[in-house]
C-alpha cells in the first residue's frame, strides 16, 4: 500500500485514480486489505468551520468532536446526534466526510443531516450535490471524487428521536424533523438500509396539507419493508410513524 | 516504507513504517509500548487508546503514518514506580494513584486507556461533573468494573489535582444507622461517609452489614489495594502478548465458511510455498486425538468429541488449517492460498430439530467417547433427569398450576483481552505455554496426549489476564500455537481477532425452559418442575455441567412451605443437544442465569395471578438456614451427591436491605410513582429477583498453596489459583497476612505456573476465595506454628521458658504473653542463618465437602416508553450474602461489573445466525455491551454471614451478580406497563409485542 500526502486540492484530485482519500482513517483502516494507496488529506486545510448569517460550512476533514466543541448556534439536536454517532475516542478522529461516505441507515448524524438538507461539495469541478442525492448515489461505481465540505442553512428548529436497545446503542429506528427559516418542514427517517431516507411524501402532507396523520402514514409506508436481522418491518414501520409524529410536534413547539 | 517523526511521550523520535501499519502495531512492535492494547480491530473497545496531540484516539484504526508530526502519549510516559531503591521518584500520577486506591482496576486491560482519556479531560476541564467523566470514558469499553469505581477514581484525582483534600479509603465501613433496621423510616440511603473531615467523598465502598458474630480482623475486611494494581496502572508488560521473542511466528487459523461439511480435499502446497510461511498444518499432518476443550477436572464430565483439526467442520468458524508465518500479513495471505474442497452437509441450527429422527448426525466420528447418557446418534450431548420427591403428587395437591415457556439467548463473555497464547521450547526442550487462561493445570493435562508430549515436558504459565468470565475456562487455542511450535521449533504467538471471538470461541448456552408450578391459594408451592432444551452448539464442552447447574441452583431456591418444605417436590429434566453453531461453553454463572430468568419471571407472574405480594410469596417458599439443599441428595457436578445443610442464609436480610435502598415500599404500591407527569408515554416500574449460586463444587474442586519465609520476614505465597482480574492474588494474600500477623505488602503472591505453584483446579465455580483461601490458611497456619515454636525458643530464658501456644503473631512480630516480642525478620534470620537452620515453610490443600450457597436479592428500576417499547434501566440494587467479605473494594467491584454484564443479558445482548449459520454479530457494533455514558445507578449491599465451613467465614461473590438482573428487569417492565416478556433480552420490539398482546 502506498501513502500519498498531496499539498493542494488539485494534486489530491489528480491522485484519485490511484488511491482512496483518507480523513481520520477510522473506517478505511479496518478495510485496508485491498487498498492500493491512501491519499492523506491533512495538508489541504479542509477542516474549516464557519457559520455566516445562517449558512453553516463544515470542512470535509473536520473531526466530529470539533463540531461538537464549537457548537455555537448549531441546533442541540444535531449535537445530540453526533454524541450518538460515535464515542469520544472515535469523534476525535472520525471526520464529517468520512461519515458522509461510510455511514449507513442506522446513523443518527446522517439522519439529522438528511433532515437539514444541505449540499455536499465535491471536486473535481467544484460541484454541489444535494445530500439525499449524494447518499443514494454512493453505491454506484463511477468517477472518483473528493469531498471538500458540506454546506447547509441553519434551521429555525431541529428535533431528533430514536429507539434503541440501550441509551447509546445504534438506533433501530430514528427520525429527525427540521423547520427551515421560511417555515418548511423537512423529515428524515433512519435505522435501516444503506442510508437514512428523506421523507418527501410525508413532507408534502405536512407542508401543503398540514395533515400530520397522513404524514405519519407516509412515514410508516416508507418503512413497510424495513425488516432485517435487528427488527421486523412491522415494528419499524409502526415506530417510524410514532417517531415522526414526535419530532414534528417537538420541532413545532 | 515511510519515515515519520513523532513526539513520543515527550521525546522526538523517527521511525520507518509500512504505510499499512497501524499506529497500534507500531507502538507495540517498534517501541515496545505494551500498555497500548489490542481488543478489537474497529476502534470500538478503546483498549488501544493513545493521546494524539493531547486527545484520545483509537490507535488500531489509525495508520502510523497519520501520526507524523504529532505528539503521541501513552501511560508509560505518566508517573513512575514510587520507590525504586536509592533513586528519587516523582511517584505515580494522581490519576494512577486514585485508580489504585479506589479499586478501579480489575483486570487492568482497559486501565491505561481510561487513565489517558481522563488525563486529557482534566487537562481542559479540571472540575468535571460525573456526566463529563462518563463522556470521557465513552469510547473505552470495560467488561469488569461497571465503570463505577473508575468514574469515582477520576473525580478523586481531579480533586487532588485541584489541591483539595480527599479522605483516605480505609477501614470497614459500617452502614449508615438505620439502613438495616426494619423500623427505620424510608429514606434514600445516605451517601457513604468516611470518618474524618475531608472535603471530597468518593462513593466506592459498598454498604456492609457486618455480621455480629464476626471477629475483629486486621486485614480481612479491609479495602486493601490490589497487589497487581501498581503494575497495571503503569501499563507494564504483564499480559500474555506483551513479550518479544526472537524468531517468533504469528499464527492464524483458516476458518470454515460452512456450518456443516466434510473436507474432501485440502491442499496447502501453495500456502507453504509463500515466502515467510514457516508451517501450514491440516488434519492430515497432526495426530488424530479426540479430547474435550472444557477446562475441568479429571475425568472430563462430558463427551470427548473434538480434534485439533478434523476432516469435518461443524460450524461456520470451525478450524480447517493452521498457518505460522513471519508476520500477520503473510499469515493472512497464506490462508487465502489454502485450497479446500468441501462437501456440504445438511445444517441443524434449530435445537428443537436436533433430536428428530431424520436429523443429520453432527458427530459421527468413530473416536467419539460418550459420557453418561450422551448419544451422538440423536445429537444428544447430555441428558439430565432429576426427580426430588414426587411432583405428580404435588400437582394433585395444588389449587392452581402455572405452566409457561421461556427463552434465554446465546451471549458472549466479551472479555476485552481476546484469547491469546505464546508457545515456545525452552532450553530444556520443554514446551512452555504462556496463555491467557483460567485453567493452567487443566491445559497441561488435556493437551499432553493431543501433542504427544508427557505432562512433565509441558509448563503452563498464566500472566495477567484481561478478563475471562468463563470464556477462558477452555483449552481454546493453546493447541494451535503448540502444534505450530512443534512443527517449526520456533516461538509462536496466536491471538484471536475480535471477529474470531464472536464466531469461533465460546458463549453461554441458549436454552428453552418450560416451567410448571403447582401452588395453593395461600401461596404454598406444592411442586416445581422445569424442562430444558439446551443448545451446546457444535461441540459438547460444558454441556452436561452447565445445564445440570441450571437445575441444581436455580431450581433449589424454592422448596415450598409447611409439609412441602420438609419434603420438596422438584423435577428437573434437560436435554442438551448439538447444533451447527459455535460451541457454547462456560460463562460466569454457568447455567444459573439461564435458570433464574424463567424461575423468577414465573414466580412474579404466579404472585400477580394469585394477587399475593411478590416478595412475601417468594420468601414464604424459599430455602432457609438449617434446611437441606434439595439437590444435594440428587445431583452433583463432580461426584456422588452428598446431602448438604444450609448453614448460612442471609436472603431475608438481603431482601429487607434492598427494599429499603430502592424504596420499594413507597414505590411499588404507588400509582403516582409509576407515572411520569411530563411524559404520558412513559411508565416507571420496579422489580425484584431472588437468587442463589454455589461456592465451588464439593468433593471435586481442590486448591493448594505453599508459603515460605524470607530473610526480612516477608513471605512468598505460591498458589495455583488463577487471578483473572478478580483480585484473587490479593484476597489470598489478605488471608495469609491475617494468619501471619503481617501486612498484605509482606506477602508476595505468585500464581498459576504449573512448574512452581501447587495445583489448583482454576478460577471457576466461584471457588477461589473459599477453596484456595482455605488452602492458603492451612499453609499459613503451618508456617505460623513454625514461627511460634522458634519465637518461643528465642524469647525463652532458662528461668522463664515461653510456650509455643502463648505466642501471638501481629504487627510483624511474635509476642509472648508478657509483652516481649521478636520481629519476624529476627525469626527468619535465626531460622535461615543462625540456629537449627531450616526453611520455615508450609503447604496446604483444601477440598470441601460442602458448597455453601451465597444468596442475593436483586432489584431493578426501569422506565418504559409504552408507545415504542423502549426500556431504560435506571437503577440496579443488589444485596448479597457472600459470607464474610475479605476485601470490600474487590468484592463490590465484582458485583458492579457482574450486574453490568448481566444487564446486557437483560436488554441488548444476543447472538443470532442466518440460515447458513453465519453470525449476525462479529463486532461491538451489532453486539452492544454497556458503555460508561449509559449506565444505570448501581448499588451494592453486603449482608455478612459467617460461614462455618471456612476459617474466615467466606462464601463466594464472583458469579451470583449474573443471576438476578434479567428477571428483575423483566419483572420491573411487567410492573411498569403490563408487558409480559418471556424471551430475553427484553428488547423494544419484544416489549411492544407484549404490550399489544396485553391489549
Amino acid at each position: 500500500m502506498r501513502y500519498l500526502r498531496p499539498k493542494t486540492i488539485e494534486e489530491a484530485v489528480s491522485l484519485l485514480e490511484e488511491g482512496v482519500p483518507m480523513g481520520g482513517g477510522t473506517t478505511l483502516t479496518p478495510d485496508r486489505a485491498n487498498v492500493e494507496a491512501v491519499i492523506d488529506l491533512r495538508e489541504l486545510a479542509l477542516d474549516q468551520f464557519s457559520i455566516l448569517d445562517n449558512t453553516v460550512t463544515l470542512g470535509a476533514t473536520l473531526p466530529l468532536q470539533a463540531i461538537l466543541e464549537n457548537a455555537g448556534r448549531l441546533p442541540p439536536a444535531l449535537i445530540e446526534s453526533i454524541r450518538h454517532e460515535a464515542a469520544w475516542n472515535m469523534r476525535n478522529a472520525a471526520t464529517l466526510a468520512g461519515t458522509l461516505v461510510a455511514a449507513d441507515g442506522r446513523s443518527p448524524l446522517l439522519t439529522t443531516l438528511t433532515a437539514l438538507g444541505g449540499v455536499v461539495k465535491l471536486e473535481p469541478g467544484s460541484r454541489e450535490t444535494a445530500l439525499h442525492e449524494f447518499l443514494s448515489s454512493r453505491a454506484a461505481a463511477g468517477p472518483r471524487y473528493l469531498i471538500t465540505g458540506f454546506e447547509v442553512q441553519l434551521p429555525s428548529g431541529l428535533a431528533y428521536a430514536q429507539v434503541a436497545r440501550t441509551p447509546m446503542d445504534r438506533p433501530i429506528v430514528c427520525a429527525s424533523a427540521a423547520v427551515t427559516q421560511d417555515g418548511t418542514i423537512r423529515l428524515a427517517l433512519g435505522g435501516f438500509g444503506p442510508h437514512p431516507l428523506r421523507l418527501f411524501e410525508a413532507e408534502t402532507r405536512l407542508n401543503e396539507n398540514q395533515n400530520l396523520a397522513e404524514a405519519k402514514s407516509a412515514a410508516e409506508a416508507a418503512f413497510k419493508d424495513a425488516g432485517d436481522a435487528f427488527a421486523s418491518a412491522t415494528y419499524r414501520s409502526y415506530i417510524a410513524g410514532v417517531l415522526v409524529e414526535r419530532v414534528v410536534r417537538e420541532v413545532r413547539a | 516504507m515511510t519515515l515519520i517523526a513523532i513526539r513520543l511521550n515527550g521525546e522526538p523520535v523517527e521511525v520507518e513504517v509500512e504505510p499499512r501499519a497501524t499506529l497500534l502495531q507500531t507502538l507495540r512492535d517498534e517501541f515496545g509500548l505494551f500498555s497500548v492494547k489490542h481488543g478489537c480491530e474497529t476502534g470500538e473497545c478503546g483498549a488501544c487508546t493513545v493521546l494524539l496531540n493531547g486527545r484520545p484516539v483509537n490507535s488500531c484504526v489509525m495508520l502510523a503514518v497519520q501520526a507524523d508530526g504529532k505528539s503521541v502519549e501513552t501511560v508509560e510516559g505518566m508517573g513512575e514506580q514510587p520507590h525504586p531503591g536509592w533513586k528519587a521518584s516523582a511517584g505515580l500520577h494522581p490519576l494512577q494513584q486514585a485508580f489504585v486506591e479506589t479499586g478501579a482496576i480489575q483486570c487492568g486491560y482497559c486501565t491505561p486507556a481510561m487513565i489517558l482519556a481522563a488525563s486529557s479531560l482534566l487537562e481542559h476541564e479540571p472540575d468535571p461533573t460525573e456526566d463529563q467523566v462518563r463522556e470521557a470514558l465513552s469510547g473505552i469499553l470495560c467488561r469488569c468494573t461497571g465503570y463505577l469505581k473508575p468514574v469515582q477514581a477520576i473525580l478523586r484525582a481531579a480533586a487532588v489535582m485541584r489541591g483539595e483534600t480527599v479522605d483516605p479509603i480505609e477501614g470497614r465501613l459500617p452502614a449508615p444507622p438505620g439502613l438495616f433496621s426494619p423500623t427505620a423510616p424510608e429514606e434514600r440511603a445516605a451517601e457513604e461517609h468516611i470518618a474524618g473531615g475531608g472535603t471530597l467523598q468518593v462513593a466506592v465502598m459498598p454498604k456492609i452489614k457486618i455480621a455480629p458474630d464476626s471477629r475483629a480482623r486486621t486485614v480481612i475486611g479491609h479495602p486493601e489495594p490490589k497487589v497487581d494494581a501498581i503494575k497495571l496502572v503503569q501499563g507494564k508488560p504483564a499480559f500474555t502478548a506483551d513479550i518479544e521473542m526472537r524468531g517468533m511466528l504469528i499464527a492464524k487459523v483458516l476458518h470454515s465458511p460452512y456450518a456443516h461439511a466434510r473436507i474432501k480435499r485440502i491442499d496447502a502446497s501453495r500456502a507453504r510455498a509463500l515466502p515467510g510461511v514457516a508451517a501450514v498444518l491440516t488434519w492430515e499432518d497432526i495426530p488424530r486425538v479426540v479430547y474435550s476443550t472444557a477446562g475441568q477436572s479429571d475425568p472430563i464430565p462430558g463427551p470427548l468429541d473434538t480434534f485439533s483439526l478434523d476432516n469435518k467442520v461443524r460450524f461456520v468458524g470451525d478450524r480447517v488449517a493452521f498457518v505460522a508465518a513471519e508476520n500477520e500479513t503473510i499469515a493472512e495471505q497464506a490462508l487465502s492460498l489454502i485450497e479446500v474442497e468441501y462437501e456440504q452437509l445438511p445444517i441443524i441450527l434449530d435445537p428443537e430439530r436436533a433430536m428428530s429422527p431424520d436429523a443429520v448426525r453432527i458427530h459421527d466420528e468413530a473416536e467419539f467417547v460418550n459420557f453418561v447418557d450422551s448419544d451422538p446418534d440423536r445429537n444428544l450431548a447430555a441428558e439430565i433427569r432429576i426427580d426430588i420427591g414426587d411432583v405428580e403428587q404435588g400437582f394433585k395437591q395444588a389449587d392452581q398450576i402455572f405452566e409457561s415457556t421461556y427463552h434465554v439467548p446465546k451471549v458472549q463473555q466479551a472479555h476485552i483481552e481476546p484469547h491469546v497464547v505464546v508457545t515456545y521450547w525452552d532450553e530444556d526442550d520443554r514446551l512452555v505455554i504462556r496463555t491467557s487462561t483460567q485453567v493452567p493445570f487443566h491445559v497441561r493435562r488435556i493437551l499432553a496426549p493431543v501433542l504427544n508430549l508427557p505432562e512433565k515436558r509441558i509448563r503452563v504459565i498464566k500472566p495477567r489476564i484481561g478478563g475471562g468470565f468463563g470464556g477462558k475456562q477452555e483449552v481454546l487455542i493453546e493447541d494451535v500455537a503448540a502444534h505450530l511450535t512443534i512443527a517449526t521449533g520456533r516461538p509462536v504467538r496466536h491471538e484471536y481477532s475480535r471477529a474470531e471471538e464472536f464466531f469461533a470461541s465460546r458463549s453461554r448456552h441458549p436454552m428453552k425452559l418450560t416451567m410448571k408450578t403447582g401452588v395453593k391459594k395461600d401461596g404454598t408451592i406444592t411442586a416445581n418442575e422445569m424442562h430444558v432444551l439446551s443448545d451446546t452448539g457444535a461441540y459438547g464442552c460444558h454441556a452436561l455441567t452447565v445445564t445440570g447447574n441450571t437445575g441444581h441452583k436455580a431450581m433449589a431456591l424454592y422448596v415450598g412451605d409447611g409439609p412441602f418444605r420438609e419434603a420438596p417436590n422438584i423435577r428437573f429434566y434437560a436435554d442438551v443437544v448439538y447444533t451447527n453453531t459455535p460451541p457454547s461453553g462456560a460463562y460466569r454463572g454457568y447455567g444459573v442465569p439461564q435458570g433464574y430468568w424463567p424461575v423468577e419471571r414465573h414466580m412474579e407472574r404466579i404472585a400477580r395471578a394469585l394477587e399475593l405480594d411478590p416478595i412475601a410469596f417468594r420468601l414464604k417458599n424459599t430455602l432457609r438456614s438449617g434446611e437441606v439443599h434439595p439437590f444435594s441428595t440428587a445431583w452433583s457436578e463432580g461426584r456422588e451427591p452428598v446431602p448438604e445443610t444450609i448453614q448460612t442464609n442471609g436472603l431475608e436480610d438481603c431482601v429487607k436491605a434492598g427494599m429499603q435502598a430502592i424504596e420499594w415500599k413507597s414505590k411499588y404500591p404507588s400509582q403516582a410513582w409509576h407515572e411520569v407527569p411530563s411524559a404520558p408515554h412513559l411508565r416507571r416500574g420496579i422489580g425484584v429477583a431472588m437468587v442463589m449460586q454455589g461456592t465451588a463444587i464439593p468433593y471435586l474442586d481442590m486448591g493448594g498453596a505453599s508459603i515460605k519465609i524470607n530473610d526480612d520476614g516477608s513471605f512468598n505465597l505460591l498458589v495455583g489459583a488463577t487471578d483473572l482480574g478478580t483480585g484473587s492474588d490479593t484476597v489470598l494474600a489478605q488471608q495469609a497476612a491475617e494468619v501471619l500477623g503481617v501486612r498484605v505488602e509482606d506477602v508476595i503472591t505468585y500464581s498459576s505456573d504449573t512448574d512452581f505453584t501447587p495445583f489448583d483446579k482454576g478460577a471457576y465455580a466461584s471457588s477461589t476465595t473459599y477453596i484456595s483461601g482455605a488452602a492458603v490458611v492451612r499453609a499459613a497456619r503451618d508456617v505460623a506454628s513454625q514461627i511460634q515454636r522458634r519465637a518461643g525458643k528465642m524469647l525463652s530464658t532458662d528461668a522463664d521458658p515461653v510456650k509455643t501456644e502463648e505466642i501471638e503473631l501481629r504487627d510483624r512480630r511474635a509476642w509472648s504473653s508478657d509483652g516481649r516480642s521478636v520481629t519476624l525478620r529476627e525469626v527468619a534470620l535465626n531460622a535461615l542463618h543462625h540456629e537449627d537452620q531450616e526453611q520455615i515453610m508450609g503447604v496446604g490443600s483444601y477440598v470441601s465437602p460442602v458448597s455453601p450457597p451465597p444468596f442475593a436479592a436483586q432489584f431493578a428500576e426501569v422506565t418504559v416508553d409504552i408507545e415504542t417499547g423502549q426500556v431504560v434501566v435506571d437503577r440496579l440494587v443488589m444485596a448479597v450474602d457472600a459470607g464474610v467479605i475479605v476485601n470490600p473494594l474487590t468484592a463490590s467491584g465484582q458485583v458492579e461489573g457482574g450486574m453490568t454484564q448481566a444487564l446486557g443479558y437483560a436488554v441488548c445482548e444476543e447472538m443470532l445466525y442466518d440460515d447458513a449459520g453465519w453470525a449476525r454479530e462479529v463486532d461491538f457494533s451489532a453486539y452492544h455491551i454497556f458503555a460508561a455514558h449509559e449506565m444505570p445507578e448501581l448499588e451494592t449491599i453486603f449482608i455478612e454471614t459467617v460461614e462455618p465451613s471456612h476459617p474466615f467465614g467466606v462464601k463466594a461473590v464472583a458469579e451470583i451478580p449474573m443471576d438476578g438482573v434479567a428477571p428483575a428487569v423483566g419483572n420491573a417492565v411487567l410492573d411498569a406497563c403490563g408487558a409480559d416478556v418471556l424471551v430475553a433480552p427484553v428488547t423494544p420490539e419484544r416489549v411492544w409485542e407484549a404490550l399489544r398482546q396485553a391489549g
